[in-house]
């Protein structure tokens, strides 16, 4: 039976880190832009579990809950404003939302 | 984990709740004026800030006692810094300064809300005051933290409360705009800090800053360590806007609520500089008193180049700006620069000198706000060409904003000069005696792009009194500004003058945290 390394999973959390902030740079939508944020922590706890069952101790487990937990607040302020933003502006493209200049 | 592990963890937490009173009536606070708010926040609008000020205020009593305490434990041979819940939080001289400042900068914060016109454009400004209070626990438990989890839920708790913060007059479409931009950059530099905390924890096995992780780092190769650290940086960066991290920094300070912008200025920018000390302060080692940079990793010259950046580019950018909120958005990641002077030389003088210059700081980055929301929201503009003239129309005030202004340059006799001038001995300092032989050449260009930096703010700085006094407009309007706002300016611009003319006093009292 095939046992994955730790290095797998980092590279696989790596992967994905990288998805996730390739993403934010280049989507224009604000829904998929916190979609990415989301992927990019998600990533971090995949690295992090892995560490921590590497090692043998619960840390790095209880860490993935704080991030977890800090995601969701995160996404729910971040949809709040978009719904702010909508009610003034009725749309949530990015390159749309440009009220401030240089 | 076994039994006997585990009771002495429990035994640890339950001996620490009496050293963390300050925040836990933060908290008790926070809570009272949510319930109060829901209850009879319609019929009476003063009661929330009033309960918020009260939480502050015995916050603040709470924090300067542990100031003595602390004083006795040194007394004892006790040591000078003591941890709490095991090992998550360290209390020491050095954060209940902070403690202190923040629970300032939030008073202040308050004062100012009540000073403007904010509640108009808001549905109720009652969660306003709660959510400042737990921004301010946030930020004590910044002061404080001392493990890479612990540092992590402060850094998010002080984020989130001022992404709510800064969008709270929600109709108001740059304020909901500002916010949004502040989430999406707080959410991916957090995701980047939580990247390096991951990769930390995976090569040293914990996340607290204690023996086993410095000498878990000494064992990373170069690279890697570089990265993780440099991804903690980022999320730290974030919060004291440093540049590479600092885009967010002219677009929320121009957007948010003024009030919020004075507070965001000022209270998050110094619980990132606590935490920033704190976290370097493990990457070093204090050979005879001087404390030296450990480990492979040239941490100091990676600092030093991104203050050099920081100074330039906030200053040089300042110079187009004619918005005034934004201007100081730019002068305050200006600032940052400065002030990561001090924490490049990271000698006891280096750390004492962020610490007064922070103080100095508050004082007079809150008193030119508290002007200039008087001043934007009488005339409804925040470009200053539309300040022509103002200044005869107030003249006490006018005088208050161009010392604010003379201050924030660092000329003397003010503040910011006595400021600005510790921030460079320090540094001369850590040049001279140049513990770490390599970094030499870096930090002597700091200091000469720092001295050319304090030059170059002094153009955008003045246009303000350039505007206000010199030239002329015989038709600006009356200016009748509300007593509060004009009491809190003089009370701040006193602080300015005096600590420009007599500084060892408060320097004493900064140097005796390491004593």
């Amino acid at each position: 039976m095939f046992e994955p390394s730790l290095n797998l999973y980092l590279v696989v959390s790596a992967i994905l880190f990288s998805i996730g902030m390739i993403g934010v740079l280049t989507r224009k939508n604000a829904i998929i832009l916190f979609m990415c944020v989301e992927m990019m922590l998600n990533a971090v706890n995949l690295s992090l579990v892995a560490f921590s069952s590497y090692m043998g101790h619960s840390t790095g487990q209880m860490m993935v809950f704080f991030v977890m937990c800090v995601a969701a607040a995160e996404a729910v302020v971040g949809l709040a404003m978009l719904i702010a933003i909508f009610r003034n502006q009725q749309n949530v493209d990015l390159t749309k939302i440009n009220l401030f200049k240089w | 984990m076994n039994y006997k592990a585990i009771s002495l963890i429990l035994e640890s937490i339950v001996k620490s709740f009496p050293y963390f009173l300050p925040e836990i009536t933060l908290s008790a606070f926070f809570l009272i004026a949510i319930i109060v708010d829901l209850v009879v926040g319609k019929k009476n609008q003063m009661i929330t800030p009033v309960i918020a000020l009260i939480g502050l205020a015995i916050s603040f009593a709470l924090s300067a006692m542990q100031y003595s305490l602390i004083h006795e434990l040194m007394e004892a041979k006790k040591g000078s810094a003591l941890p709490l819940f095991a090992g998550m939080l360290t209390l020491d001289r050095v954060a209940v300064f902070f403690k202190l400042l923040f629970v300032v900068s939030g008073i202040l914060g308050i004062a100012l809300t009540l000073n403007s016109k904010t509640a108009e454009n808001a549905k109720g400004m009652g969660e306003f005051y709660a959510i400042l209070l737990a921004v301010v626990l946030g930020m004590n438990l910044m002061s404080m933290a001392s493990n890479l989890l612990m540092m992590f839920i402060a850094i998010e708790l002080v984020s989130l409360g001022s992404y709510i913060l800064v969008t709270y007059t929600r109709t108001n479409p740059k304020s909901a705009e500002s916010g949004l931009k502040y989430v999406i950059y707080g959410g991916v530099s957090s995701g980047f800090m939580i990247y390096g905390i991951s990769l930390l924890y995976g090569f040293t096995g914990t996340m607290g800053f204690n023996m086993q992780f410095v000498m878990g780092l000494a064992e990373i190769p170069y690279t890697v360590l570089g990265i993780a650290v440099l991804m903690v940086l980022a999320g730290i960066g974030y919060k004291i806007a440093m540049f590479p991290f600092h885009f967010w920094s002219p677009d929320v300070y121009e957007g948010a609520p003024t009030p919020v912008t004075a507070f965001l200025a000022v209270g998050p920018k110094a619980a990132g500089f606590a935490l920033l000390m704190r976290f370097l302060l493990t990457f070093t080692t204090s050979i005879k008193g001087v404390i030296v940079p450990s480990l492979n990793m040239d941490w100091v010259s990676i600092i030093a180049i991104l203050a050099m950046f920081s100074m330039t580019f906030g200053n040089f950018s300042a110079l187009w700006q004619n918005n005034v909120k934004r201007m100081l958005a730019y002068s305050s990641i200006a600032h940052a620069g400065y002030m990561l002077m001090g924490v490049v030389a990271l000698s006891v003088l280096g750390i004492s000198s962020v610490m007064f210059y922070l103080t100095v700081y508050l004082i007079m980055n809150m008193g030119a706000f508290v002007i200039l929301t008087m001043i934007t929201e009488k005339i409804g503009s925040e470009d200053i060409r539309d300040f022509k003239g103002l200044g005869y129309k107030m003249p006490v005030l006018g005088a208050c904003l161009v010392l604010f202004m003379v201050s924030l340059t660092g000329l003397p006799p003010t503040a910011g000069f006595s400021g600005k001038l510790m921030l460079f001995q320090g540094l001369y300092e850590a040049w001279r005696v140049n513990p770490y032989s390599n970094t030499t050449d870096i930090l002597f260009w700091l200091m000469v792009v720092g001295v050319i930096n304090s030059v170059v703010s002094l153009f955008y700085y003045f246009k303000i009194p350039l505007y206000m006094f010199i030239r002329e407009n015989a038709d600006a309007p009356e200016m009748k500004l509300s007593t509060l706002g004009t009491v809190l300016a003089i009370m701040l611009a006193i602080p300015t003058l005096f600590i420009g003319v007599s500084f060892n006093w408060l320097m004493d009292f900064i140097q005796k945290s390491f004593s």
